[in-house]
């Protein structure tokens, strides 16, 4: 395949446990009161697709960003999963969350991302690279939230473009994926490195003897191209889709644009399947071209609202009466 | 509260901690041996994990950060009755022991409780079907109302149209250690396609059909805060010992007691037939 296509990116979904809300209510009620300044909050994201065997094969579910009682105070991140930092706007009044300025919180999580690639902080902690927004109005008399989540993306002048899909396994023998597993595990076990991110966003290049590196975005001039390798920057994807990849890589993309003006990368969608055993067999490489000029420090335009349950731009409810309203309870369960 | 979860509370309370293994006698477990079990699982199927729950409902009798498994993001494409596939061996050992034994139970009067709490529990759900109805449809005006016609659309050239995406339920599902029944016991949170919480209504969509009207009920979570579809466990220990019976005599493996949750999930998934957890590892 050599037919340039646009790349298109899967959109990132958010998926809000109930204990999340519940937390925020609690906390609502004890400390926050009626202040409505921005909260810094934490989400997280898995690059480990559920996917159920023998009975399901075809059922892959992609990671979604999500937040649990911890996200507020951001004690523990899962297993497989990277951290998300994100900016809470919780309003006092439906109204006050009709009339929020929403692109000019939009703007403020995008300008931080933009920032921490300009002053090479993202290098360093590529966690920087995937802030989120998210709005709020919580009914705690009804246990309703009404909620946005924006994950903006930065974006290029002109478009990405694909020029090449391979599956991981067409490109590495047994061994070589062995190795790469191996030391990408390595990385995962530094828990400083799972707070930074720095295993979300990461460099492999084959090595000789079957073996593959695995490296910090921070050691970029030891892994681009030369004359054996292309230049591959794998990323933790939560993406499902064969030919996508998912919405994290884009933050990067754009970083290696206005970092090292790459206009030429393989990206590694680095997807795997909990067992027993580590399953490589969803990983993909995509060969992109990132064309146009060097990029100038002035903020670039970003997408990134999430769509409602109609597929359009809008707010989401979670309606929580059910399971969280006392009245309710003895209503249905009495 | 329930007069039900009250009786449960109390059964909870009252019922002395299980010191002796009854594992292969009754199909019961230790907190030790649901611990084991919980680690065997963890380490077989990953995506099981361990939860330590909210601060003030910790149980002694377990690890601080051993309370309870979870398995998130589960998914659940078809609705249960929308099921043909059905494990007729497993169908078998869960119906007599679990559906006919139910029956006789309300018959005899045996547990007076569950009877009223069951009857009750019909009664209910089609009264509060029509008003979560309505609830919905005025949830929807609302957020319709909340719609910005000042919304800038930025034009995104790498853009993915998803309308053509397959979206499935999800399901969050906890194991807890029930210390009145001395058994592992289910609690199920769903997820709509849209990542919108399912109420407890639809949720009965995915329990099969015998099970979703007699042993399913909503009860406030042991370690946390809200209330969850739960399944009774009163037959837990009879389909377990069931089951390892019968495996031991045609198996060739010998089933330990750190091998319950593999059963316990296996003999579930006849109850909810369409929510495919992992439980991969085969046990013949």
């Amino acid at each position: 395949m050599d037919n340039k296509t646009v790349l298109q990116f899967q959109s990132l979904s958010s998926l809000v446990d109930p204990t999340f809300w519940y937390s925020l209510t609690k906390e609502k009620i004890d400390n926050i009161k009626l202040s409505d300044v921005p909260l810094d909050i934490y989400g997280y994201y898995s690059y480990n697709s559920l996917q159920s065997s023998k009975s399901n094969d075809n059922i892959k579910v992609p990671s979604f960003l999500q937040l649990n009682s911890n996200s507020l105070t951001n004690e523990i991140i899962p297993s497989f999963s990277f951290p998300m930092k994100g900016l809470l706007k919780n309003t006092n009044t439906i109204e006050d969350f009709q009339k929020l300025d929403k692109k000019g919180l939009f703007e403020k999580v995008s300008k931080k991302i933009w920032d921490s690639i300009l002053n090479g902080e993202a290098i360093k902690c590529p966690s920087l690279l995937n802030q989120f927004l998210l709005i709020s109005f919580s009914d705690l008399k009804k246990y309703k939230y009404y909620y946005w989540f924006a994950f903006p993306a930065l974006l290029l002048e002109n478009p990405i473009y694909l020029t090449n899909t391979q599956l991981l396994s067409d490109y590495l023998n047994k061994n070589e994926l062995q190795s790469l597993h191996e030391n990408y595990q390595k990385l995962l076990e530094i828990p400083d490195n799972i707070k930074k991110g720095i295993p979300g966003y990461f460099l492999l290049k084959k090595d000789d003897n079957n073996h593959v590196k695995v490296g910090t975005l921070s050691e970029w001039e030891m892994f681009k191209s030369d004359d054996k390798n292309k230049t591959i920057v794998g990323f933790a994807d939560p993406c499902v889709l064969p030919n996508n990849p998912g919405w994290l890589i884009r933050n990067l993309i754009v970083l290696l644009k206005k970092k090292w003006n790459v206009s030429k990368v393989t990206i590694l969608c680095y997807r795997e399947i909990a067992g027993e055993y580590a399953d490589l067999s969803q990983c993909k490489l995509m060969d992109i071209e990132i064309s146009g000029e060097e990029l100038s420090d002035n903020l670039p335009k970003s997408v990134g609202w999430e769509k409602n349950i109609k597929g359009q731009f809008g707010p989401r409810l979670a309606n929580l009466g059910p399971t969280m309203d006392p009245n309710k309870l003895i209503e249905s369960a009495v | 509260m329930a007069f039900y979860t009250i009786y449960n509370n109390l059964k909870d309370k009252f019922t002395p901690l299980l010191k002796e293994s009854r594992f292969y006698e009754a199909g019961v477990l230790t907190p030790e041996e649901f611990v084991q079990a919980g680690d065997f699982l963890v380490s077989k199927c990953p995506t099981w994990s361990w939860c330590s729950g909210v601060k003030d409902k910790k149980r002694s009798y377990l690890p601080d950060d051993k309370q309870y498994l979870i398995t998130k993001n589960v998914p659940c494409i078809k609705r249960a009755k929308d099921m043909e596939y059905v494990d007729e061996e497993m169908e078998r050992i869960v119906e007599d022991e679990w559906i006919e034994t139910y029956y006789q139970m309300q018959k005899e009067n045996i547990d007076q409780v569950e009877e009223i709490d069951s009857d009750m529990k019909k009664l209910s759900i089609n009264q509060t079907k029509k008003d979560e109805e309505i609830e919905e449809i005025e949830d929807l005006d609302e957020l319709e109302e909340m719609a910005d016609d000042n919304f800038e659309i930025v034009d995104d050239p790498n853009a993915l149209n998803e309308d053509n995406i397959l979206k499935t339920r999800t399901y969050n599902i906890s194991i807890t250690y029930d210390k009145g029944y001395q058994t592992p016991r289910i609690w199920l949170f769903g997820f709509d396609e849209n990542n919108i919480p399912l109420t407890p209504e639809q949720i009965f969509e995915d329990i099969s059909e015998d099970h979703a009207k007699k042993t399913v009920t909503i009860e406030a979570h042991p370690h946390e805060n809200f209330s969850l579809a739960t399944i009774h466990p009163c037959r837990h220990a009879n389909v377990t010992k069931k089951l390892v019976d019968n495996m031991q005599e045609t198996g060739h493996i010998e089933i330990r007691p750190d091998m319950a949750l593999l059963i316990f999930l296996k003999f579930m998934s006849s109850v909810l037939p369409t929510i495919n957890y992992d439980f991969t590892i085969s046990l013949e």
